[in-house]
């Protein structure tokens, strides 16, 4: 046994002993951590040196450090152009927005109630269902919805216009009107699935004897989904909250590049396609990537501001 | 167990880091695997060597030299592919790889620039990218191996200048392929194609202006409400979903008259009675085509679907022959045709028939003689490893046997000389019927592909017949059309399936605007940018505007709030100076 210390603080050498101990004897589990260290560092910090591409004049084909350093000139050409980026930000925070939130409830729920089913294939056969949407490309993704629901010549409209429901198919891929919902809908479509699982191996983790006391206190199976399952759901929902939360701002460019047409940009558009533009398209990489610095910046904030309040709320926090 | 765990940690230490850096590795040099081919005898016949550059080449097929080229649309993967390939392999022991890119190109090519990653024969696709290539550094001055390329400076004397204009420093750079072209050989028209069927049911109208085909779409729709399957057809498509869709063919009814001359998609048109740029968006025939759109679209003769169809949902529509009618994309005629006949419907193949705005009746159709063609740019870059032998071929290709292989094929196997004129044979005209037959032997009607990149004229040779037989238009008539378009074309009075556009076509010298760009990273080339994207943003709101004067309006004031003014004056100011040099050194 080790010897006790009185109390006061921790002499410094012994601190280091002990890290110096702690890594001799796990040396071989941080081996095994060291070539996704590596990763991390190689392909999500070290690329962090071309912000610099920000406060430059960059030219394609110079080197990263090769343009002539302008300070905050791009910064402020964002601020000065602000008008383009109210509905921007505004269609970014609503589709995503709800998203995160709708995404995380239904999977909740539909876990709560796979966790429930008494037909055990049945629930494994909803939740391979429910998860093959996250493997389809949006490409694939795209050309379901067309086919389904282009004005038309898809086939749910086509349907409600034989049926007499509509007279004329829903311009849903063209019609700004729709956008945001259709966005919505279809992130839950393929997302839903691999949120369930998450909460699935909460669930797992549910020590079982709670289940029982609980069904000794006389408590039925929506009472234990209530006071048993729940609770101990909810800091994995928390967790998922924060970490979701730092996405907010960031869109998955791959689908809002295919469902993006110029009828409904209006309420289609988001700041990462912006950028995409302006990147990209326009060749205007340091006004690029000042957008995307501060879109990092702000991101990080809400990732702390959420952190922060879910641990007053909750008592949990990721940071 | 603790050295199991041991062994098993350090095995996956070693197999991560060891994938982690494998996609890091450089790349080695391309093309070995496709070099390795051996030449089939096939129709390639062994070509004696000549100075052209066969002469650094050791005549062994495994040591070809193997050059990748980008394309966004290749029909062949490899020139080895094709007999002409194959030809120009055992000759100079040159091949070359096509790199097919489907999406954005520009995105593409400055994504090679910025990464350094461009190819040795770099496609640049407009004058911009072009700009951004030379300004890095990138390109070759050809000007440095002006001792290589006599053929190449003789035959474009007349365009070399057009593309200096690229470079700040007056080097040549590039060349554009395609190049020149005139209306000898083509007639530029993307107009209105129909299906035949319509027009023979209403005793084949001659239709020309903007009121002659509303009145025709109104009456169609009526008359011909489902396709041959039972789909309800639509009076007017179009794939405005495309890149160039919603910002090049809405308002592309101004090109089709005789003040307002083709000038691609950006910010600005050409006025050839004034000589100068003018604004694309306060282009009064631009207003006015969108207008026509917008009033398709009120009579529900435009395809909703349009603003969300790419090209492929529209050629889907010809297929199967619910477009009554196609705006612009003549393109796709012989695929959705050849589609129709298989289906056994080749009554209702498409042709094209012309389109000219309601204030352009009785206008000559001004079309410019090509002489800079930005879109495709090609250029040596300093990725080359034999830059000298590449531009030796690239200078024999200039010869005259280089552009009649390149364009007609092989003599003897491709065509005959008759009276010292080529004809072509049996196999040739397979080419123009059989896609399959054209890809092997790489000769595409009226086209440049599929060896893209090199230069090639589209003009005619020193016989006094196209260099590509296909451009010729009795070629066009007897091998290019099926039965039904000649029924067509006959029905309609025309003795040839260009008439329209060879008595009303006038062709112009285009002088310097071909060429002239603003650079993209400039501010003004920036506020150029932006006035493209409000145009963009707004047409769809035009197009299906209930009252199209105050979605005008709206669009005006927004546009009013931009410098746009000085970004024309800018693209004057160039044009001006291009000319100013031009003249200084004629004197």
């Amino acid at each position: 046994m080790k010897g006790s210390l009185s109390g006061g603080a921790i002499p410094a050498q012994s601190k280091a002993r002990r890290l110096g101990l702690k890594l001799r004897r796990q040396k071989w589990l941080f081996l095994m951590l060291l070539p996704a260290f590596a990763c991390v560092v190689l392909f999500n910090y070290l690329p962090l040196g071309g912000w610099y591409v920000a406060f430059s004049e960059y030219q394609l084909g110079d080197s990263l450090f090769g343009g002539k350093f302008v300070g905050l000139k791009y910064f402020q050409k964002i601020f000065e152009q602000s008008s383009d980026l109210v509905y921007l930000i505004r269609n970014t925070l609503v589709i995503n927005g709800v998203t995160i939130l709708l995404n995380l409830t239904v999977a909740l729920f539909l876990a709560i109630l796979l966790k429930e089913l008494l037909w055990k294939p049945g629930a494994k056969a909803v939740q391979t269902v429910t998860f093959f949407p996250y493997f389809v490309s949006w490409v694939i993704a795209y050309s379901i919805v067309w086919s389904l629901l282009s004005v038309n010549s898809g086939a749910i409209n086509q349907f409600l216009v034989r049926v007499g429901v509509l007279k004329k198919g829903l311009n849903i891929l063209g019609d700004a009107k729709y956008s945001w919902q259709l966005m919505i809908l279809l992130n839950l479509w393929k997302f839903t699935g691999y949120n369930t699982v998450i909460f699935l191996s909460a669930i797992a983790g549910i020590p079982a004897e709670q289940y029982e006391a609980a069904a000794l206190d006389g408590a039925n199976r929506f009472q234990q989904m209530h006071y048993v399952t729940l609770p101990n759901l909810l800091p994995t929902a928390a967790v998922l909250l924060i970490m979701n939360s730092g996405w907010i701002l960031s869109s998955n460019l791959e689908q809002f590049f295919i469902f993006s047409n110029s009828t409904n940009w209006s309420r289609m558009e988001v700041l990462d396609m912006y950028i995409y533009k302006f990147g990209l398209k326009m060749l205007d990489f340091p006004y690029a990537t000042a957008m995307s610095i501060i879109k990092t910046i702000v991101s990080i904030l809400l990732l702390i501001f959420v952190n922060w309040l879910t641990k007053r709320m909750s008592k949990t926090s990721v940071l | 167990m603790k050295k199991h765990i041991r062994l098993l940690a350090i095995l996956l230490a070693v197999l991560m880091l060891g994938s982690m850096f494998t996609g890091c590795a450089k790349k080695t040099a391309s093309g070995s695997a496709s070099g390795t081919t051996a030449a089939s005898a096939g129709s390639a016949s062994a070509a004696s060597a000549q100075s052209s550059g066969s002469d650094d080449w050791d005549g062994n097929m495994d040591n070809l030299y193997t050059i990748d080229i980008l394309a966004d649309t290749s029909y062949v993967d490899s020139s080895l592919d094709t007999a002409i390939g194959q030809y120009i392999a055992q000759k100079f022991g040159i091949a070359f790889n096509y790199l097919t890119y489907s999406g954005d190109m520009q995105e593409k090519q400055a994504l090679m620039l910025a990464g350094g990653d461009f190819n040795e024969m770099q496609y640049m696709q407009y004058q911009t990218i072009v700009q951004q290539y030379i300004d890095a550094g990138a390109l070759l001055n050809l000007d440095d191996y002006k001792d290589l390329l006599p053929d190449f400076y003789t035959r474009f004397a007349d365009l070399i200048p057009y593309w200096r204009a690229a470079s700040k420093d007056g080097g040549l750079y590039k060349w554009e392929s395609a190049t020149p072209r005139t209306v000898d050989t083509e007639i530029p028209h993307f107009d209105i194609m129909v299906r035949s069927d319509v027009l023979e049911h209403y005793g084949w109208p001659n239709l020309v202006t903007a009121s002659d085909w509303k009145a025709f779409l109104a009456k169609a729709v009526k008359d011909f409400p489902t396709s041959y399957d039972g789909q309800s057809t639509v009076g007017l498509t179009t794939p405005l979903a495309e890149s160039w869709g919603m910002q090049g063919v809405a308002a592309i009814g101004y090109e089709k008259g005789d003040t307002y001359v083709a000038a691609g998609n950006d910010y600005y048109t050409y006025n050839d009675k004034t000589q100068q740029f003018e604004d694309y968006l306060l282009n009064p025939e631009a207003k006015e085509s969108f207008q026509f759109f917008n009033d398709l679209y009120k009579e529900g003769l435009l395809d909703e679907e349009c603003f969300t169809d790419t090209s492929d949902n529209t050629l889907a529509k010809m297929s199967d022959g619910r477009a009554i009618a196609v705006w612009y994309m003549s393109w796709n005629n012989s695929t959705a045709n050849a589609a129709l006949t298989e289906a056994g419907h080749p009554e209702m193949s498409y042709i094209q028939q012309p389109f000219q705005l309601d204030s352009q009746a009785g206008q000559k159709y001004t079309a410019p003689a090509i002489y800079s063609y930005p879109y495709m740019s090609y250029g040596v870059t300093t990725n080359c490893k034999h830059p000298e032998r590449l531009l030796k071929f690239i200078n024999w290709c200039c010869t005259e046997e280089g552009q009649l292989l390149l364009q007609s094929g092989i003599e003897g196997t491709h065509y005959t000389v008759e009276n010292g004129k080529r004809v072509p044979t049996d196999l040739r005209y397979q080419c123009s019927s059989d896609e399959a037959t054209a890809k092997k032997e790489g000769l595409m009607d009226g086209d440049v592909f599929p060896l893209r990149g090199l230069p090639m004229c589209f003009t005619l040779a020193e016989d006094g017949q196209p260099y590509n037989l296909s451009q010729d238009q009795t070629y066009i008539d007897e091998h290019g059309l099926s039965d039904r378009e000649k029924e067509a074309f006959a029905g309609l009075g025309w003795k040839t399936s260009n008439q329209w556009w060879a008595e009303n076509v006038e062709a112009i010298d285009p002088g310097y605007f071909q060429s002239c760009a603003l650079d993209t990273t400039s501010d003004l080339g920036k506020v150029g940018a932006k006035m493209v994207e409000l145009r963009v943003k707004y047409s769809a709101n035009l197009l299906m505007a209930d009252n199209f004067d105050d979605v005008w309006s709206q669009l005006m004031t927004e546009y009013d709030k931009l410098d746009h003014q000085k970004v024309i004056d800018a693209m004057n100011e160039t044009l001006a100076g291009y000319v100013a040099a031009k003249n200084a050194a004629s004197k």
